[in-house]
């Protein structure tokens, strides 16, 4: 079974967080840059640096990333959204 | 309208001290409860204070913090509520992997239970400290170094999801989810749990199987005390602290695959150089790092020890149940 994206998943620091059907983890933040690792869910890992407004592939949907800001030392806070930049490609339209 | 320029610069000045100061004191507040938090873990609960509601004596439950919510559990953050969860037990050897750290900011806390698992228990030791309540199917009983505490046979879940939100164990066993529960019953309350360091929990966990608990900046150790501490086979941690990234100590980070403001196990299987570390999230394990990459990201040694002074206590992971 798979989950239907939300269309805006925030990113809080200290955990991993649920994203569609992969789960993403903030490794360091350097705003505007952010470092994301994330877990697939088969299971495969790939972290990288991201730009605030460049996009990531996770569970099978294109995210971008936006609303970068430094954490506050010490305190788990949101500081980075996920939006939708483009959806699963094996996801089919509603008849219109 | 140059006037209004400055007048406008000038408060826009204002308005960036204002934010740093605000920035330095929620940072003050934010340290000082995590001080107040530390030294909670070493007291254990008044008798009134660990009650719950249905226990036989009908108190109301508090932890340290804060009074346990309605209807009487330790509060929980929005968007997740209790279900009830029947306790299972491990099916599987226990090891560094015991448990996976959920929604919530407690990586010192998963770090601290894994760095025990691996080096202090086994199944029947797991067994001994979480168990039903032989008196009512619907209580776990959790005995720890820091208490007993009897807990309703509920677990948090995600709201969006209906899943476990917290601390699991990968073969599906909720032991290590009252645990945790225990943990946040203690404080009264799980966001409680949040930020912290791991040798405080280890303590309130074990207790006085070990006479010392150590914590000691990186930087202040040389190449030689660092890996004794790290291949000491005891419970060890390693925290990597949220500071002000420059670009090279992201560099470092990047290289080490390390999460900021972060904890972790010291894994006992070290590969041929460096050493190994276990991220809480069983996922996205940092590469083998040296004593100088500790240094250099300013990290946090924390282990547990015997002193020569003391009576020293066995270890062994063999001896739990002797």
């Amino acid at each position: 079974m798979t989950t239907e994206p939300a269309q805006a998943v925030e990113l809080t620091t200290g955990s991993l967080n649920n994203v569609a059907d992969a789960q993403v983890g903030i490794m360091i933040v350097d705003a505007p840059r952010i470092r994301l690792g994330v877990v697939e869910p088969d299971g495969s890992e790939h972290v990288e640096w991201y730009a605030e407004g460049q996009t990531l592939t996770a569970s099978g949907c294109e995210w971008r990333v936006t609303r970068v800001r430094n954490p506050t030392p010490g305190a788990r806070e949101t500081v980075a959204t996920l939006t939708v930049a483009a959806p699963r490609s094996d996801s089919s339209s509603p008849p219109s | 309208m140059e006037l209004v320029g400055e007048v406008f610069k000038g408060g826009e000045r204002m308005r960036r001290a204002a934010d740093d100061t605000a920035a330095t004191i929620l940072a003050t507040i934010t340290n000082q409860m995590h001080s107040l938090r530390r030294d909670l873990w070493t007291i254990p609960l008044t008798e009134s204070e660990a009650a719950v509601p249905g226990d036989r004596a009908g108190v109301r439950g508090t932890g340290h913090l804060r009074e346990f919510a309605v209807p009487g559990e330790p509060d929980l953050p929005p968007g997740f509520r209790y279900e009830p969860t029947p306790l299972s037990m491990p099916s599987v050897p226990i090891d560094i992997d015991f448990a996976t750290q959920g929604l919530l900011g407690n990586c010192y806390l998963i770090s601290a239970i894994n760095g025990a698992a691996q080096w202090e228990w086994d199944p029947d030791a797991i067994a001994a400290m979480v168990m039903e309540d032989p008196d009512d199917e619907n209580f776990v009983i959790v005995t720890v170094h820091g208490g007993t505490y009897r807990l309703p046979a509920t677990l948090p879940v995600d709201e969006k999801t209906g899943q476990l939100a917290f601390a699991t164990s990968p073969d599906g066993s909720t032991a290590v989810c009252y645990l945790e529960k225990a943990a946040a019953a203690h404080f009264g309350s799980w966001k409680d749990l949040e930020a912290g360091e791991p040798i405080y929990p280890l303590y309130w966990l074990v207790g006085d199987r070990y006479s010392m608990y150590r914590a000691e900046a990186a930087i202040k150790m040389s190449d030689a005390d660092i890996r004794a501490v790290m291949t000491a086979e005891r419970p060890t941690f390693v925290t990597v602290p949220a500071e002000d990234t420059d670009e090279g100590r992201a560099s470092v980070m990047s290289g080490l695959n390390l999460v900021e403001g972060h904890g972790y196990t010291v894994h006992r299987d070290h590969p041929s150089t460096g050493y190994k570390l276990h991220n809480p999230w069983r996922r996205l394990h940092p590469n083998s790092l040296e004593p100088r990459d500790l240094r250099a990201l300013g990290a946090g040694l924390y282990w547990a020890e015997h002193d020569p002074e003391r009576n020293p206590v066995p270890v062994a992971k063999e001896d739990v149940n002797t």
